[in-house]
């Protein structure tokens, strides 16, 4: 048996942000981050009416169990018939992990379990409405969230996941991308195409999450070197940013009901210890991750390649597409390696240790298609601080 | 010292001893659960699988990259009163388990399994999913079986 897990609804394209004005409701929540706050909340107020409004503005950056706890707390005051998180994954992972507090004030939030029955909508009588501001985690519509948790020494990302979580509605508005920087839409549109990957790489692949990975997947790929240029010249073309933040969306329907791999087990651990942004790091993590698993996956990254037009033989195919992968993430101007991302030597080798340990509990590594022996990451590592290529 | 080439039977109190060994004589699982502390009982639920009629509890008692004990529950000899976590499924998904064709996490989220336990447990519990994957191997180590 397995679930494939969805909002209610997906409300996508031009004024999708309209769609607000048809709901009523009496009390709303709005969990957001500074900059959004002064970049989009007028929008979603222009569509509220005469609702009672409540804004959390406090979320930072890739959050720690402390914002959600915090943010709970003001939740539980408001009692909102309706939460809507606007932003990118930092506020929706936020506003997913109050949720379940707001329902049940004494839960462990860290101690959540996948199995467990919440009951968070009868308890409460509110639902939940994500609105992604980046085109890239998906976290609108995955039933995960990936906080990081400070309470013992190294800061760790730990995933969090119950189907419960899951947004009720996700309103996909590109207007809402117009104001995203070149460096933000290259490092999220490659979390997003990582998501694919992943998505159609991991051994909990099923049907439904390939079909919807291979298409995201081939929107990415074409159109976000694209829309990188025309941002880098300020120039703004909808199609292609409604392209970018719907397959962002489908990518993460594609992972979040299948699982990550390699790629985001070590995003997660050098974001969490050196404090790397996820959109910085993923791209060349899954970089790392396709050419450790290039030899045990090659059928299916074969299909990703031929998807948007490599030919030849399977080696071929694989070899051109892995080494074009390394193309994009220097065309889109991100960090190869460690290094790159300014962690130096000293401080790598000191967390070496938590790194390894770190990374082998991620999910992510449990769900990788090749097997990751202890050995393995220690080589794994020291490519990725090098910025060299994994040839074993 | 257990007789590795011996044929045993699962379930049996013989297994449970070989498991134990292989438990302790893996370097593996010692590197991989270093810091857990944590008992469990291991549920086998009969299912029409093969000849199994009844339900039988295996505790083990895993400390520090050890199992400090390991045995069948019986009438004679009753698990503690209070153990952190029960992980159930029924015989068929055991031995897929064993044959390495079901996860220790993917065979909870197929409903394959389920573990019972506090929430402050599952947190720690999936903060440890290496040492996890490696209690699995260990029983896949576990050499001559005949299974009921
Ligand atoms: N739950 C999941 O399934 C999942 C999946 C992947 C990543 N994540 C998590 O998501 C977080 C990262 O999210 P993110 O990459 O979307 O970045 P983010 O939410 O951290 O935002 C990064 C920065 O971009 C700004 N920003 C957001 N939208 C903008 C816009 N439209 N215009 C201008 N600036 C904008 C934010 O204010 C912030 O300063 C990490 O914590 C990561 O671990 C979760
Ligand atoms: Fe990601």
């Amino acid at each position: 048996m397995w679930d494939f897990t969805s909002p209610r609804k997906v409300i996508f394209g031009e004024d999708a942000l309209e769609y607000l004005s048809e709901l009523c409701f009496e009390n709303v929540f709005i969990v957001t981050d500074p900059t959004i706050k002064t970049m989009h909340l007028e929008k979603i107020l222009a569509q509220l009416g005469d609702s009672k409004v409540t804004v959390f503005d406090k979320v930072s950056g890739e959050p720690s169990l402390d914002t959600v706890k915090d943010g709970a707390c003001s939740m539980i005051e408001a009692k909102p018939d309706v939460i809507i998180a606007l932003g990118g994954g930092s506020v929706l992972d936020s506003a997913k992990g109050m949720f379940p507090i707001y329902s049940q004030p004494d839960i462990l939030i860290d101690g959540l379990s996948p199995f467990e029955v919440l009951d968070m909508r009868k308890k409460t009588n509110c639902i939940l409405i994500n609105i992604p501001t980046t085109s890239g985690t998906g976290a609108d519509v995955t039933w995960a969230i990936v906080l990081t948790d400070l309470s013992e020494g190294t800061p760790r990302k730990i995933s969090l996941a119950n189907r419960e979580l899951v947004a009720d509605i996700t309103i996909l508005d590109p207007v809402l991308t117009k104001t995203m920087t070149p460096r933000l839409i290259a490092g999220t549109g490659m979390d997003a195409m990582c998501h694919a990957i992943d998505g159609y790489l991991s051994t909990w692949r099923n049907d439904f999450s390939d079909a919807l990975s291979l298409h995201a997947f081939k929107l990415l790929w074409n159109n976000l070197p694209i829309a990188f240029e025309q941002a880098k010249v300020g120039e703004v073309d909808f199609a292609i940013r409604e392209k970018l933040h719907n397959s962002a969306t489908m990518a993460g329907w594609g992972f979040g009901n299948s699982q990550i791999i390699l790629s985001h087990s070590l995003a997660h651990t050098i974001g969490a210890v050196f404090k790397i942004p996820h959109s910085v790091c993923i791209g060349a993590m899954c970089w790392y991750s396709l050419m450790f698993n290039q030899n045990y996956e090659s059928e299916r990254i074969c299909d990703l390649a031929k998807l948007v037009g490599y030919t030849g033989t399977a080696g071929e195919i694989v070899t051109n597409f892995v080494s074009s992968f390394k193309e994009l993430l220097l065309n889109l101007e991100l960090p190869l390696s460690l290094l790159e991302m300014k962690v130096t030597e000293e401080e790598f080798q000191s967390n070496l240790e938590d790194l390894i340990a770190f990374a082998e509990n991620d999910s992510g590594t449990l769900s990788n298609p090749r097997s990751i022996a202890h050995d393995d990451f220690i080589t794994i590592f020291k490519c990725v601080f090098e910025g060299k290529d994994i040839d074993f | 010292m257990i007789n590795m080439s011996e044929k045993v039977i699962f379930p049996s109190k013989e297994w449970v001893a070989k498991f134990k060994d292989v438990v302790n004589s893996s370097k593996d699982y010692e590197e991989a659960a270093k810091t857990w502390e944590g008992d469990f009982i291991f549920e086998i639920i009969p299912d029409g699988t093969r000849n199994l009629s009844e339900k039988h509890q295996l505790y083990c008692d895993l400390w520090h990259g050890k199992c400090r004990d390991a045995f069948l529950v019986s009438t004679e000899q009753p698990a503690p009163e209070k153990v952190e976590y029960i992980y159930s499924g029924k015989y068929n998904n055991w031995l897929a388990l064993f044959d390495g064709k079901v996860g220790p996490l993917k065979g909870i989220m197929q409903r394959k399994f389920t573990v019972t336990c506090s929430p402050g447990a599952m947190a720690r519990l999936m903060k440890a999913l290496k040492a996890a994957q490696e209690l699995v191997k260990c029983t896949t180590m576990v050499e001559n079986v005949e299974y009921i």
